[in-house]
């Protein structure tokens, strides 16, 4: 079984941060997102794996995972350019696949438990395709399968008036090659897109046999700033922590706190887990990092109390205030205006930063 | 939809039709990979079908 892993999208719901950079590489807990995708596939003994560039954020992607041997599996890289939809995206993934089944996931995504529930059930049977649901509270919100007897999949429609089930597609897919034949028979839907839920759909209407595994444990798509606080707290909740940087004399630190070799925490600072912090970071006096935040590389953080936050890293906050539930994208500042005058506060803030002051 | 790509012959990294014609000749995208991939590689059946229909894929 191979892996199709989409990474295009222009992550406008994310803005500023991927004004710099694709929204599969914002980290969570210190991790980017597209990581937690590839370690669910390897899990699932899947290590070929293609992933799907879009227009946007594609140097940064490559350069990341590079031929994927860092991450423990090998990547052939699939150029979908213009945004045509998750159909045309898997469409393009023909070639690469082959006569193999394939699981699709989409790399903004996130699953407390993988995908190996996913891809067992699928494997339990003769299917043609399967597809991971998960109750919501706003069936209307999403694309929604009705399902029958032992899972089967009877129906699917997107944002329904009247939903048959509060059963969401979620962004993970098990395709055989069936689904190129179906993709090539549908036609772009109104909004220009050739959409996946279509090609199922088709796979059904002639007969095929979908399956659906609806998964356990918390789902996350990452696609907005709320999203990414959710996912870093869900996972720095689990999180595996090892304290192998230096923590001096007089620095208090409680509970779980994952430091990196070259971080430090100095004395006169608090820390209470769960933290991450990543590095060559320096926590220094007077400061109070609080549970649930992420501290990212080269990050020096003086005075200041910050909690339920991620800081990407390349950061320097020496604020005497009080940051909580905030995205400090790369490479930000945020100093102390004490003695300043005249008083106020002094931004220098990027296209569509969100500030609550 | 007939979707079209070109797969480097190389390294296997795949281009689609869209991504080709709007550079005409490119270096190949794939990690390491120095071939160069032109939209003429395309078959010519790929080729006069994606200019039949290319408001479709350029959305
Ligand atoms: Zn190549």
């Amino acid at each position: 079984m191979k892996g199709v892993l989409l990474a295009g999208g222009t992550g406008s719901r994310l803005r500023p941060i991927t004004h710099t950079g694709p929204k599969q590489l914002v980290p969570v807990a210190n991790k980017p997102v597209i990581q937690y995708a590839i370690e669910d596939l390897r899990e699932a003994g899947i290590t070929e794996i293609g992933v799907i560039l879009g227009n946007k954020g594609r140097d940064e992607i490559q350069s990341f995972l590079g031929d994927g041997s860092d991450l423990g599996v090998e990547i052939t890289y699939i150029v979908q350019g213009r945004p045509l939809g998750l159909a045309h995206a898997v469409g393009c993934a023909e070639s690469f696949v082959g006569d193999d089944d394939f699981v699709v996931y989409l790399g903004d995504n996130m699953l407390k438990r993988g995908i190996v529930d996913v891809v067992e059930s699928f494997q339990g049977g003769e299917f043609d395709a399967g597809i991971a649901l998960q109750e919501v509270d706003n069936p209307t919100q999403f694309g929604i399968a009705a399902v029958g007897e032992a899972g089967r999949v009877t129906r699917l429609v997107e944002k329904p008036d009247d939903p048959p089930s509060n059963l969401a597609l979620i962004g993970i897919y098990v395709f055989t090659p069936s689904i190129f034949d179906a993709i090539e028979e549908i036609e772009p839907s109104w909004r220009g897109e050739l959409e996946i839920t279509d090609a199922i759909q088709y796979l059904l209407d002639d007969g095929g046999a979908i399956d659906s595994q609806v998964v356990e444990g918390w789902w996350k798509d990452t696609g907005k700033p709320e999203d990414v606080l959710e996912a870093n707290r869900l996972v720095l909740e689990d999180l595996d922590a090892k304290r192998a940087g230096s923590i001096e004399d007089g620095a208090k630190v409680e509970g779980r706190v994952d430091l990196a070799e070259s971080a430090t925490i100095e004395s006169g600072s608090v820390v209470r887990g769960p933290v991450s912090i990543d590095k060559n970071t320096t926590i220094k006096a007077g400061t109070y990092v609080g549970p649930y935040t992420a501290v990212g590389v080269d990050t020096t953080i003086a005075n200041a109390h910050i909690e339920n936050s991620v800081v990407v890293g390349n950061t320097e906050i020496t604020t005497s205030g009080r940051i909580i539930d905030s995205l400090i994208g790369r490479g930000a500042a945020i100093n102390s205006a004490e003695g300043r005058l005249p008083e106020g506060r002094r931004l220098i803030i990027g296209e569509n930063s969100q500030l609550e002051l | 939809m007939r979707i079209i790509t070109l797969e480097c012959p190389d390294c296997g990294t795949v281009v689609a039709a869209n991504e080709l014609e709007d550079n005409r000749i490119m270096k190949c995208p794939g990690t390491g990979c120095e071939s160069v991939l032109r939209f003429d590689d395309l078959s010519e059946d790929d080729r006069s079908f994606y200019l039949d229909n290319k408001e479709q894929y350029r959305l």
